[in-house]
């Protein structure tokens, strides 16, 4: 299962909205069965065991490097803009999921 | 067979976790969800909602603990202000711990029912689902300690503050709101007035463009307090520590039996720190536990909104402005926080006879809106006075909310964001005010 992390400061407002704009990014990119989307605060970012990160711009360079691996940070201009989130995931999951 | 019913009536729906994961069960059987996301959702909503209730003991017991060395001291007792603790503590309560979750979604039913139809004047559905708890706890606080109703005229009162909040608030910053989000959503958090407040005082003091605040550079540093885990371990261990010294200072006998009994034979000042640490960590296993209960909540409100009211603006939770003025954010906290600790001198100064922690996480959520929306309207004076003003409602509101909570005032929490220092205290002061007129409450 591929994992994908929304990030925000508490991690139960915006990234909880963000964690279901992202489910259906996802879906309509069509790997609505091989990717899980959980959301997370900033203060446990550094030890996240994740593929992909998916945060606002503001928060981009704050994420700590997670100890468990290296995780790859997308950042969007707005972390609840729909179209935005699925342009920059594209890309990212074909790579990686093919 | 009645004893099996008794059994599950009185003891297994009063454990709340329990309770909590049959309505998730049924709102994720409602909404045709595979059994496997059933199960899971069920499950996570169970253990999320006993972590939560985790976090709230540990971080009672720090504030308790610190209170109970306050109180002989300066004659005072102190209420911390922040919005999902104090939602905690109230589900301590069976009346909250029963109620808030129906009360929520009937008042969400009805908010939505009411954009459908006056979609001419509101057209923002409220989707801040851990804000909506927050709302509907306060008000069933309210409306069955200080008022004493309970029953179908509780669920009538409490359910008509939540439907007024949720569907007239976002409405105050509808304008500026979509306006820097290019019509994309609205804000609907716990601080809406607040952020109007911010947005008009902004217009009398500055100008939007000669004055914007991305223009200044501050330093980096005070970017530690945009992390909340940060920001509760630093403030939190200072807050307590200078309490401890001024009870050391002031030297009062009870006081300091209570100190010696609790720190057992610990040196005081590290006893100190350390409840300051453990509150910040009951904080976490909090917000941990409700990500984990609200995350199968979310999914179906979203998905109502999009097919009872496509085209509608949703309000969301206030960090999603950050990103328009990272500078008017950290102005904006800046005053708020100023202002925090104003307050606090002034309230152990004259003796108040409830102390006000100042509450530089919700500093943080508070104070950044303010001053985004203020800076939006008045550059950095803007952002910087929105705050300010902010920080002063935020917890001289306090007082006049603390008395009108029933027990969770003993409990060394308060409610604590602009609205329910504002609009909520204000609204409930008047109603008991009245209200006693007529022999009730």
């Amino acid at each position: 299962m591929y994992k994908i992390t929304t990030v925000c400061v508490a991690g139960i407002g915006t990234s909880m909205i963000a964690r279901d704009i992202v489910s259906k990014a996802v879906e309509k990119l069509g790997y609505g069965g091989q990717v899980s989307v959980e959301a997370c605060e900033l203060g446990s970012a550094g030890s996240l065991d994740c593929d992909l990160i998916v945060t606002s711009k503001e928060l981009g360079d704050k994420i700590p490097p997670s100890f468990i691996r290296p995780v790859p940070v997308i950042t969007v201009s707005s972390i609840v803009d729909e179209a935005g989130i699925t342009a920059a995931l594209k890309p990212v999951l074909e790579k990686d999921l093919g | 067979m009645q004893a099996v019913f008794d059994f599950i009536i009185n003891d297994v729906l009063k454990q709340t976790p329990i309770f909590m994961g049959l309505i998730a069960c049924v709102g994720l059987l409602v909404q045709r969800k595979a059994a496997k996301d059933v199960i899971e959702g069920t499950l996570k909503t169970i253990v999320g909602m006993a972590a939560f209730n985790l976090g709230v003991n540990l971080l009672c017991t720090a504030i308790l603990a610190i209170n109970d060395i306050l109180k002989p001291t300066l004659s005072t007792s102190g209420v911390y202000p922040f919005p999902d603790i104090a939602t905690g503590v109230a589900y301590t309560f069976d009346i909250v711990a029963q109620n808030v979750i129906q009360i929520m979604i009937i008042a969400w039913f009805i908010h939505i029912l009411l954009v459908r139809i006056f979609h001419k004047w509101f057209k923002c559905v409220y989707l801040t689902v851990h804000m909506m708890i927050n709302q509907s706890a306060i008000n069933i606080l309210f409306w069955h300690f200080a008022m004493g109703l309970e029953g179908i005229p509780m669920y009538v009162a409490c359910i008509t503050v939540d439907v007024i909040y949720f569907t007239v608030s976002p409405m105050l910053t509808y304008k500026e709101a979509t306006e820097m989000s290019n019509g994309a959503f609205a804000l609907g958090h716990l601080n809406q007035f607040g952020a109007w407040a911010g947005a008009k005082l902004g217009r009398l003091v500055g100008d939007p463009v000669k004055d914007n605040a991305d223009r200044l550079k501050l330093p980096g540093w005070l970017s530690m307090f945009g992390d909340m885990t940060l920001n509760l371990a630093i403030t939190m261990p200072i807050s307590f520590l200078i309490i401890g010294i001024i009870a050391i200072v002031v030297g009062n006998p009870e006081a300091m039996a209570v100190l010696d009994t609790n720190r057992a034979g610990q040196n005081a000042y590290l006893w100190l720190i350390m409840q300051g640490i453990n509150f910040a960590a009951g904080v976490v296993v909090l917000i941990y536990g409700l990500r984990m209960f609200i995350a199968s909540l979310i999914p179906a409100f979203r998905g109502f909104t999009e097919k009872l009211l496509p085209g509608c603006v949703p309000a969301l939770d206030c960090m999603v402005f950050c990103p328009y003025s990272q500078m008017g954010a950290t102005l904006g906290f800046l005053g708020n926080a100023a202002a925090a600790i104003i307050c606090c001198v002034c309230l152990a100064a004259f003796g108040c006879p409830v102390f006000v922690y100042p509450s530089l996480a919700i500093c943080f959520f508070d104070g950044a809106t303010e001053g985004v929306f203020g800076n939006h309207t008045g550059g950095w004076k803007g952002a910087l006075l929105a705050g300010f003003v902010g920080g002063l409602v935020l917890h001289l509101g306090v007082l006049l909310l603390n008395p009108l909570t029933g027990p969770l005032a003993e409990q060394g929490v308060q409610y604590g964001n602009f609205d329910t220092s504002s609009f909520n205290a204000i609204l409930f002061f008047l109603i008991h005010k009245v209200g006693g007129l007529f022999g009730l409450g």
